[in-house]
Order: structure tokens, then sequence, then C-alpha cells
């Protein structure tokens, strides 16, 4: 890769970083996990990056790496979830959020991961219903019923209206 | 407002990833296909260069060649394959711990076809036979970490004609494009050396330098020994200077 190349995925890179690592945290609740979804993308992204440079949405690219990422990962044994007795060394806790804050991340972890992708893609990336379905690779109507399933779930903790908006 | 997923979120810890090191790796993956592809495309090269001599071969005498002595006659029945890759095999480690010191034999990497002790074997299909022993290791020096690749060959003993007569000159155009630096010298017992450093990346970026020595004993075995430069792109420091892969392509147990 030509240096300049390099410099433009270095740039690409740092003013998507924080935007990347909540998306990931947002779909894994774990920000060990989230890190390693993001080194991994980041890793894929490079390998391609003249193409990815040249695309018109390379973010919206970005983002299907991501969720595949996160999905493949999902499918692998070493990361199902199991208890144990003590917990293990984890990474400095982040600044504590509002009590009502951590029941939205309780209840979003509890749904079903493509119906928690849906309501990541949409109302934390603001993606359309179009372009969600086509980062997922699902029809618009199956994003559409997981959009209404996932904010009734959510509304048990706060007050939100069909189109996300908080009230 | 929307949901408040950044709110719920709150503020993130840390990041562990470490763009610097991904980018890194990436670019030492890179380097290392794209030197294992050159050092293929060597490899095919010379191949070529061996069934052209062994179909045109015309009869004609070296000319530059070190002139053998009687004692040194090559006698390719003296030993079978087995037993002289085998020797190769055992010496070559041998050869290394007492001519570069300071220098540790990590592990060794035996390659296909033929996979033969330590080493791998090619074999001409005329008669009689062009052989070729490739011997490569891991070496860890103060300088990093390399391959190093020897190359041991009875071609000057079996080859004829023109392609004879060129490959004994040593002479310094003989060698691939990429050549950075090259001269040829006589050794103390007549062995005719070629010391080179090559590009293997010309048209890339950065530079990926290869040292290479290419000796004739004075039994007229052929011995190549190359060694990367810095083990990353663009390394400027050999991990083994010339003389160090000199003193190994001329030790005199590498005879054939």
């Amino acid at each position: 890769m030509k240096a300049q190349d390099e410099a433009a995925f270095r740039e690409y890179v740092t003013t998507r970083m924080e935007r990347l690592r909540r998306t990931a945290y947002l779909l894994c609740h774990d920000w060990h996990t989230a890190d390693d979804l993001v080194a991994i993308t980041l890793d894929k992204l490079f390998q391609r990056w003249r193409r990815v440079r040249e695309m018109d949405e390379p973010d919206a690219y970005t983002r299907r790496v991501l969720l595949n990422t996160w999905l493949d990962e999902r499918r692998r044994p070493w990361r199902r979830e199991f208890t144990r007795e003590q917990l293990p060394d984890g990474p400095a806790p982040a600044a504590p959020a509002p009590a009502d804050e951590q029941g939205l991340l309780t209840l979003l972890r509890a749904l079903p991961r493509h119906q928690r992708a849906v309501l990541v893609l949409r109302f934390f990336c603001d993606l359309s219903v179009e372009e969600t379905a086509d980062t997922l690779g699902l029809p618009t109507g199956t994003v559409k019923s997981q959009t209404s399933r996932g904010l009734e779930a959510l509304r048990s903790v706060i007050h939100i209206d069909d189109s996300g908006v908080r009230t | 407002m929307r949901i408040g997923f950044d709110d719920a979120i709150g503020v993130a810890p840390p990041s562990t990833v470490d763009l610097d090191r991904l980018i890194a790796r990436r670019r030492r993956i890179r380097w290392l296909q794209r030197a294992g592809a050159a050092a293929l495309a060597v490899v095919a090269v010379a191949a070529l260069g061996t069934v052209t001599t062994l179909l045109r071969g015309d009869g004609r005498a070296p000319t530059a060649a070190p002139r053998a002595t009687a004692s040194a006659v090559p006698n390719l029945e003296k030993e079978t394959l087995e037993q002289r890759t085998a020797r190769f095999a055992t010496v070559l480690p041998a050869i290394l711990a007492e001519r570069l010191p300071g220098v540790t034999l990590i592990g060794q990497l035996p390659v296909t076809p033929e996979h033969r002790g330590t080493g791998t074997v090619q074999r001409g299909a005329a008669e009689p036979p062009e052989i070729r022993y490739s011997w490569t290791a891991t070496v860890s020096a103060p300088a990093g970490r390399a391959e190093l690749m020897v190359l041991i060959s009875n071609r000057l003993l079996v080859a004829t004609g023109e392609v004879l007569d060129k490959i004994s000159r040593q002479e310094c155009r003989t060698v691939p494009r990429g050549l950075e630096s090259c001269e040829v010298v006589t050794g103390p017992n007549g062995e005719r050396i070629q010391r080179r450093v090559s590009d293997l990346d010309r048209s890339g970026p950065g530079q990926v330098l290869v040292g290479g020595v290419d000796a004739i004993l004075p039994d007229r075995t052929s011995v190549t020994v190359t060694c990367p430069y810095g083990g990353s792109p663009g390394s400027t420091e050999p991990v083994l200077s010339l003389d160090q892969l000199t003193a190994v392509a001329t030790d005199s147990r590498l005879a054939w």
C-alpha cells in the first residue's frame, strides 16, 4: 500500500474510531469484545482499502463489515456466554449511566441479535429502513417489523414514539 | 431526541485498538508474501535455466570456472544422493555454529517437493542429473531474525556448453534485476565468489533487500547463500553480512 493510501486510511479510521467502538459496544455490550470487533473490522478494511476508498459510501461498507464480524464472532464456540464464580479482569469501567439508561442497555442486550442490530443501525447510526435492510441483507418489511418489536420492548423503560424519538 | 443510546453508553473507556500495530502486522504479512513470491520466481528461473542447460549442452569446456585439481576431480558416485544430503544436513548447522559466532539457529524449514532430512532435493531428468539441495533455516543474530537459505548444486559438474561458460564467470550482469551492489572476487582457495545485494521489490514502495553470495568451490560445487535484510520492509540493516554469508558459502565441507 502506498504511503498516501495508508495516510488516508489512518485519517478515515481516526475520525470514525469512537463511533465504531460505540456501535460495536451496543451490539456486544462488552468493551473488550467491542475493541476486538473494531480491530478485526479495521484489519479487513485495511486489506481492501484501495477499493473501499473509491466507494461512494465507504461508511456503509465499514458498518456492514462490523455487523458481519459481530454475527460471525457470535457463532464461534468461544464467544458463547457461560457463567463463572469470579469475574475476569475487565477494562476500566465506563462512567456509570443513570438507572433508566442502564435499563435501556439491559433491554437492548436481551433482544434477539437481528432485532438489536436493526435498532442500533436505525437509531444509533441513523440509517433509513432501506439502508438498514441493505446493510443487514434483510427485506425492508423485516426491518420494519423488527424495528416495531424492538421499540415495543424498549418502551417498558423509556418513552419513545414510532420514529424512535424520545418523548 | 433519539432513543439516547449515547447517554446510555456513557463515557467510553480508553480504546485498546492499536492502529499502528494493526498496520505494521498487515504490512509485514504483505512483505512476506512478496518476498516469498519473489523467491519462488527466482527458483523458477533457476529451474528453467537448469532445463535449458541440460537440453542445450554442446560439450564446450568452461573457461572461467576454478580449475579442478586432481584430488578435487568430482566423483559423482562416491556417495549416494541420500548419503550426500544427509551429510549436508549435518554439516550445515555445524558450519553456522563455527563460522558465525553470535548467530543462533532457531529452526529449519523443510520445504517441498521432496523432503530429505532438513532440506529438499530437486533432481533433473537428464543424465548425469543436475541435483540441487536446498536448506532453509531461521537464524537469530544481533541485528534480528531472518530466513537463511543455502543452495548446493552440482550444476557446474554436469552442465556443458554456453550456459556452463556463462555461469562459471559469475558475472554480475547475469543476476536478476534489482541489483543494488555486486562484486566478483576470488577466494583464498581459488573459489570464485559473487557477492551481491538485491532489491526483490524494486517496483514496490519500499525496499526488500536480500544479501546473496554465489560461490564456486575448488571442486566446482556451486553454493548459493542468501539472507534477507532486517525482517521488515525497508530495512537497510543486514541480519547477516556478506562476509558471514561468504564464510558459509565457501566452507569446504559443502563440496559435492
